[in-house]
């Protein structure tokens, strides 16, 4: 096992966070984040040997065609880098579907699942391999996920001082908040 | 395991929030990203994995104008089925976690260790 730097635990940790908490598209980026620290930290080579050492037969594969892991790597980082903004742009409508921005989108969403097993091996040899396997996140590393239907009850009204009082609240604002 | 029980936890959290804001392509797309750890983990290879992938595709595409419901009916099928192997990857580390003992979460930040001879 191999023991990483407080500070390189630290931003793993911050990577894996952001991967868990995020949404399509935008936790592959950070997924991708990780295993390129991790491949820095580690060392190529000797991630690589480890790879070949390892008992399953997934991961060995993985040691022996490392160049075109590699290349899939680039690649998957290319096509991440292009859709991740992409889907939230179709979930919300905001996308023109003739929009040639569309098109490339769809021609490059279909090879991401393709790659991505690939990752997932890598992400998991990773974690199981460093002293990271036995941190946990703390949770105040994950981002808050907002839904706008979805607000506290009790929500404050955010006017400013001088802004005109809405209708509802007309009645409480002429006589102090007192009931006559 | 400890950080991978962490990761799995967490994202079946957001999964569960996506889902009850009735955020069906966003949970979809978190279940199968758990979904593909846990293959990993167990070392079960997923021959519809492809099929999944393309139902996926053409759920999100129908997303743009109002959601296919069968479609999403069909995707929710194979959900059902592969949350199977979620229990049986998380069974997995549990089982993983007991046989490291008490070193496996022996694990207290900023822990000072004090001899007793001292």
């Amino acid at each position: 096992m191999i023991n990483l730097n407080q500070v390189f635990t630290q931003l793993a940790l911050r990577k894996i966070a952001l991967f868990c908490s995020s949404t399509n598209g935008n936790d592959l980026y950070f997924l991708k984040e990780f295993i390129d620290i991790m491949i820095n930290v580690v060392g190529e080579e000797r991630l690589i040997n480890m790879l070949k050492e390892d008992s399953s037969e997934i991961n060995k594969n993985l040691g022996e065609n490392w160049i075109k892991v590699k290349l899939d790597l680039k690649k998957f980082d290319k096509i991440v880098e292009k859709t991740k903004a992409s889907y939230d742009l179709l979930e919300d409508k905001t996308m023109d579907k003739k929009d040639l921005k569309y098109k490339d989108f769809s021609e490059k969403a279909r090879k991401i699942p393709l790659i991505k097993q690939d990752i997932y091996t890598l992400f998991v040899f990773l974690i199981n391999n460093t002293s990271i396997s036995q941190k946990s996140i703390p949770p105040e590393m994950f981002k808050l996920l907002d839904f706008p239907r979805s607000r506290a009850i009790g929500e404050l009204d955010k006017r400013r001082v001088g802004d005109p009082i809405p209708e509802r609240f007309k009645d409480i604002g002429e006589n102090n908040g007192r009931r006559m | 395991m400890k950080l991978l029980k962490n990761v799995i936890t967490k994202r079946i959290e957001v999964f569960n929030q996506l889902e009850l804001n009735h955020k069906y392509i966003k949970s979809i797309w978190h279940f199968y990203s758990i979904y593909n750890i846990c293959l990993v983990l167990t070392g079960i290879y997923d021959p519809l994995l492809n099929e999944k992938n393309r139902l996926y595709k053409k759920l999100l595409e129908s997303s743009y104008k109002k959601l296919d419901m069968k479609k999403l009916g069909e995707m929710y099928k194979y959900l059902k089925n592969d949350m199977k192997i979620i229990s049986k990857a998380m069974e997995e580390i549990e089982l993983k976690e007991e046989s490291e003992g008490i070193f496996g979460d022996y694990d207290i930040p900023d822990m000072v260790a004090i001899s007793i001879h001292d």
